[in-house]
C-alpha cells in the first residue's frame, strides 16, 4: 500500500489542521463584515496557513454546509457582533460548533496547531 | 526547423553552439554596432590572414556572441603561436583606415571572379575561391549579391560593417577550433579562428578581466570543490546531474522561497508523473515536430503473454492452410511454389486471411485433409482475438509540464469563479540534448523546473501578467540581480496562419496589454518584431551575473491554442463554455541552470539563508564544550545548518579549514567569552567581526534568514 493511499484511508479524508488541504474559511455574514473578515485571511494567509474567504449571495447555512462537504477544518464565521467585539464565531470539521472566542485566541490556537502537528 | 514548434518548450535553453547558418538580409539589418564592428574585424583578420598565407580559402565570417570568427582552409595549421603575427598584420590594415566600400555585381560576374580565386582574397589566384562559389548558390535568386572591398581585400559579403577599417578600436584573437562547411560533416573540415573586438582598449580589458573572472567562477570548478553536484555519465547518464548534499540544500532553499512566494501569490500546489502516454503529446503538438528533442519512448505491453501465444498459434494455422493451398495450386506447373496476393499497389502479400479465404474456395474441387479444416477454424477463431487486443502502449517521459497540468484542469468541472486558476509545481522533466552541446549544469538532459500555468480570462490576463512580473522583481532583488531585460517577442501579420496561430485580434489585444503591463511597471523591456511563439507572444527574461555576463534564465509565454487543444474551458457567467488563457512561467528558471547561474554569480560565496554551512561552532578548548553544544542545539532547533567542530587542530587550523569550506558564520567560542555568555564572530570572507552577545548573534542569524537578506 501507498504512503499517500495510506495516509487518506487512515483519516478517512478528515486530516488534522496541518494536513488539510483547506485549513480555514472565513464566512462573513453580510458584505459589512468583508473588512473585518479579509484581515482574519490575511493574517493567517501571511502564516503560510491556507486560508479561503467566501462570500456569495448564498445563505450562511449553504456557505457553511459547502465547507462541511469540502472537509474544511476551521470555518470561521463573522457576523456584527463578533466583528464589533474582534470575535470569530468557531466550527470545527465534523465536531460543530465551538461557541464565540476572541480572534487572536484563535489565530494563536491555529497557528500553535499546525507547528505542533497536532493529531 | 519546424514553424509550429511552441516556443514554452525551449524555456531556458541556453544558446545553441554558433554555426555559420546563413542570416537573412532582414537579420543582417538588425545588427548591432558592436556586432557590424566586430564582423569588420572579421574582414580584417581574414586581410592579414591572405598576407601572411595567400592562399588561404575562406568560408565565413559572422559576428558571434562574444566576438567573431572566420572560417578558413589553410594547409598551415594556425596556433596561438601566430596570432601576434597576424595581429601585427591587422595593425596595419585598421591603421591604412580603408573604407568598405560595397560593390553590386550580378550573379555572373561574382560567379567568374570567383573562378578565379579573387574572392575571399588580395588578388586573383590560380585556385578558384571555392567555399565563396558554395556560398554563393545559396543566395536566393532576385536577392542582390555584393561585395566588400577594404583595400586589397574583396569579400562576397552582405554587410553591413562599420565606415573603415580604423573605426575597430581594440581586438585580439583568442583561439582556434575546427568546424565543418557550412555545420555539415560532410563537408570539408575548416580552421576555426575566434577572435574578439570592442570599440576602445578599456572595454577589451574589461572583457578580458570578466572571461578571467568567469572562469575562477566556474560553477562546474566550484560545484566540485563545494560538494555541490555530480555527473554521473557511466552509471547516471551524461547530462544527468546528482544534487549531493550540499547542493540539495541550495535546491530546497530555492523551492521554499518558490513555495512561499507562490503561496502569497495565490497559487496552488500540483504534482505529476514523470510519464504520459502517445496520446498527451500527439494532443499537444509536441508528437511528432518536438520528439527529437525528446527521449525515445518506453513500449509497454499489458497483454504481452497473449499477444505472443496469439501471434505463434495464428502463425502455425496460417502455415499448414499455405502449405496445403500451395501444394493444390502449384501441382499443374509441376514445380511447387507458393501463392501470393498482388495488393493495389503492386506488392506481393500473404497474409492468413488470404490464404484462408483461398482455402475456402479449393472447397468445392478438391476435399480439405481434416487438419487443415482445424487449422482454418483456429485462424478464424483466433484473428478477431488477436485484433482485438488492446495496442502497445508508448510511454514518454516529460519534457515540460504543460501537458499534465492542462489534464489537471480537464479534471474538474470549472467555473468563470475557479479563474485565475495557478497551478503550481517544481516538475522534472527530461529533454534530449545532443550530447556535444550538454554542459554542466547549464545544459542537461533532466531539469527540475519552477514552472506554474496560469489559467485565466482574458479580463484577468493583464493583472495576472502584471503579478508574474511583479515576482520577478520581487527575485531579482532577493539575489541582488541589478541589470535585467525582458525580451517580449510579438508576431507578425504576415506570418499569420503559418508561422503564428491564426488569431489576428488575440494577437493585438494580447500584445498590447503586455506592452502596456510592462511599461506600467517601468520593466525594463526590448521589443522583437517576429520572433514569438507560434501560440502567442513570449518573453524572455535575461540576467547579468555580478561579473557582468548574461544569462536567460527563463521565458515567460501567452499560450491562446493550446488550452483548446486539450478541450480546456470554465462556465463563464453567461453560462456558456469558454476557453482559457495559459500563461506559462518559471521565473526560478530550472534548478540546474539557475543554480549553475547563482555559483557564478555569488562566487559559491552565497548569502546565510542559501548557504549550505551556515553556522560553525568552534570551542576553543573542550572546557567550553557544552557552551558551544548549547549554541548549537539553540540554532539547530530553529532548523539552522550549523555544525560544532572540536578537535586536537589549533583553532587557527580549524577556522581557515571553515573558511575553506564557506562556512557562513564561524562563531568562536574561549573561555572569556563562555564567562560572558558571549561569542567571537567571524563571517566568511568578511573577517572577524568583533566580540558580541550570544543572544544578540543569534537573533541576528534567525533574521538574516528569514529575511533573506543578502
Ligand atoms: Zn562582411
Ligand atoms: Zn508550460
Amino acid at each position: 500500500m501507498t504512503v499517500r493511499r495510506w495516509v487518506i484511508e487512515h483519516y478517512a479524508g478528515n486530516f488534522p489542521l496541518w494536513l488539510a488541504p483547506d485549513q480555514v474559511r472565513v464566512l462573513p455574514v453580510t458584505d459589512a463584515q468583508m473588512d473585518y473578515a479579509q484581515g482574519i485571511v490575511n493574517e493567517l494567509r501571511a502564516q503560510q496557513v491556507r486560508v479561503e474567504l467566501e462570500f456569495s449571495n448564498d445563505k450562511l447555512m449553504g456557505r457553511i454546509q459547502r465547507a462541511e462537504e469540502r472537509r474544511v477544518h476551521h470555518i470561521l464565521v463573522v457576523g456584527q457582533r463578533e466583528q464589533e467585539a474582534n470575535n470569530v464565531a468557531l466550527r470545527i470539521h465534523g465536531k460543530g460548533q465551538h461557541g464565540v472566542k476572541p480572534r487572536t485566541e484563535v489565530v494563536a490556537d491555529i497557528l500553535a496547531a499546525i507547528r505542533e502537528r497536532r493529531g | 526547423m519546424c514553424l509550429n514548434l511552441p516556443t514554452f518548450l525551449n524555456v531556458m535553453e541556453a544558446p545553441k553552439p554558433e554555426n555559420a547558418e546563413r542570416k537573412t538580409l532582414d537579420d543582417r539589418q538588425k545588427m548591432t554596432d558592436l556586432e557590424r564592428l566586430r564582423h569588420s574585424a572579421a574582414h580584417v583578420m581574414a586581410t592579414a590572414i591572405a598576407r601572411l598565407w595567400p592562399d588561404a580559402q575562406f568560408a565565413s565570417g559572422p559576428a558571434v556572441e562574444n566576438g567573431f570568427y572566420y572560417d578558413v582552409e589553410l594547409e598551415h595549421r594556425i596556433t596561438p603561436e601566430d596570432f601576434p603575427a597576424i595581429e601585427a598584420e591587422m595593425k596595419k590594415e585598421i591603421k591604412a583606415n580603408h573604407v568598405f566600400e560595397k560593390l553590386i555585381v550580378t550573379r555572373e560576374q561574382a560567379f567568374a571572379d570567383a573562378q578565379k580565386g579573387r574572392l575571399g582574397a588580395l588578388a586573383e589566384r590560380p585556385a578558384p575561391s571555392k567555399f565563396k562559389i558554395g556560398n554563393l548558390a545559396d543566395i536566393p535568386e532576385g536577392e542582390p549579391i555584393s561585395y566588400y572591398k577594404s583595400g586589397d581585400f574583396i569579400d562576397l559579403c552582405a554587410g553591413p560593417h562599420v565606415m573603415r577599417t580604423g573605426n575597430i578600436g581594440a581586438y585580439k584573437l583568442t583561439t582556434v577550433a575546427s568546424a565543418y562547411y557550412k555545420g555539415d560533416e560532410k563537408n570539408p573540415q575548416l580552421q576555426r579562428i575566434y577572435g574578439t573586438a570592442f570599440k576602445n582598449k578599456t572595454q577589451l580589458d574589461e572583457y578580458f578581466k570578466m572571461q578571467e573572472e568567469a572562469k575562477r567562477r566556474d560553477h562546474r570548478k566550484i560545484g566540485a570543490e563545494m560538494g555541490l553536484f555530480v555527473l554521473d555519465a557511466e552509471f547516471v547518464g551524461p547530462g544527468m546531474p546528482l544534487w549531493l548534499p550540499k547542493g540539495t540544500v541550495l535546491v530546497e532553499e530555492l523551492e521554499k522561497l518558490a513555495k512561499e512566494t507562490e503561496f502569497a501569490a495565490g497559487y496552488v500546489r500540483v504534482r505529476t508523473p514523470h510519464l504520459a502516454r502517445e496520446k498527451m503529446y500527439k494532443t499537444s503538438g509536441h508528437l511528432p515536430y518536438y520528439a527529437e528533442s525528446m527521449f525515445p519512448p518506453m513500449e509497454l505491453d499489458e497483454m504481452e503473454t497473449e499477444r505472443e501465444e496469439l501471434t505463434s498459434r495464428l502463425r502455425q494455422a496460417e502455415l499448414k492452410v499455405g502449405e496445403f493451398v500451395d501444394g493444390v495450386m502449384t501441382k499443374d506447373s509441376g514445380k511447387g511454389g507458393a501463392i501470393f496476393e498482388v495488393s493495389e499497389d503492386g506488392s506481393l502479400q500473404r497474409s492468413g486471411p488470404f490464404l484462408v479465404k483461398a482455402l475456402d474456395g479449393l472447397k468445392r474441387d478438391y476435399s480439405i485433409p481434416p487438419a487443415v479444416e482445424a487449422a482454418a477454424d483456429e485462424f478464424r477463431r483466433l484473428k478477431p482475438k488477436f485484433d482485438s487486443l488492446p495496442p502497445i502502449d508508448r510511454y514518454f517521459l516529460k519534457a515540460m509540464n504543460c501537458p499534465h497540468h492542462h489534464r489537471i484542469f480537464a479534471a474538474e468541472p470549472r467555473s468563470y469563479r475557479d479563474l485565475p486558476l495557478r497551478l503550481a509545481e517544481y516538475g522534472t522533466c527530461y529533454r534530449y540534448e545532443q550530447s556535444g552541446e550538454l554542459f554542466g549544469l547549464m545544459r542537461v538532459r533532466s531539469l527540475n523546473m519552477n514552472d506554474a500555468h496560469i489559467y485565466c480570462t482574458e479580463d484577468q490576463f493583464a493583472s495576472e501578467f502584471k503579478a508574474v512580473n511583479d515576482m520577478y522583481l520581487k527575485y531579482f532583488k532577493i539575489f541582488g540581480l541589478e541589470k535585467y531585460q525582458m525580451r517580449f517577442s510579438t508576431h507578425s501579420k504576415e506570418g499569420l496562419g503559418k508561422k503564428y496561430v491564426n488569431e489576428p485580434e488575440l494577437w493585438l489585444k494580447t500584445e498590447d496589454m503586455v506592452r502596456r503591463v510592462l511599461n506600467e511597471s517601468g520593466i525594463n523591456y526590448v521589443e522583437v518584431a517576429n520572433e514569438a511563439a507560434f501560440y502567442g507572444p513570449k518573453i524572455d527574461v535575461q540576467v547579468w551575473s555580478a561579473i557582468g555576463r548574461e544569462f536567460t534564465i527563463a521565458t515567460n509565454q501567452v499560450d491562446f491554442a493550446v488550452p483548446a487543444k486539450f478541450g480546456l474551458t470554465y462556465r463563464d457567467r453567461d453560462n456558456q463554455d469558454k476557453t482559457p488563457l495559459c500563461i506559462h512561467r518559471a521565473p526560478l528558471g530550472t534548478h540546474e541552470r539557475f543554480i549553475g547561474f547563482l555559483i557564478e554569480h555569488y562566487a559559491g560565496n552565497f548569502p546565510l539563508w542559501l548557504a549550505p554551512d551556515q553556522v560553525r561552532v568552534l570551542p576553543v578548548t573542550d572546557a567550553q564544550m557544552d557552551y558551544a553544544q548549547g549554541i548549537v542545539n539553540e540554532l539547530r532547533g530553529q532548523q539552522v545548518r550549523v555544525e560544532l567542530e572540536f578537535s586536537n587542530d589549533k583553532l587557527m587550523g580549524r577556522i581557515q579549514r571553515a573558511e575553506e569550506r564557506r562556512v557562513h558564520h564561524i562563531l568562536v567560542v574561549g573561555q572569556r567569552e563562555q564567562e560572558a555568555n558571549n561569542v567571537a564572530l567571524r563571517i566568511h570572507g568578511q573577517g572577524q567581526q568583533g566580540v558580541k552577545p550570544r543572544a544578540e548573534v543569534v537573533a541576528e542569524i534567525l533574521a538574516a534568514i528569514r529575511e533573506r537578506k543578502a
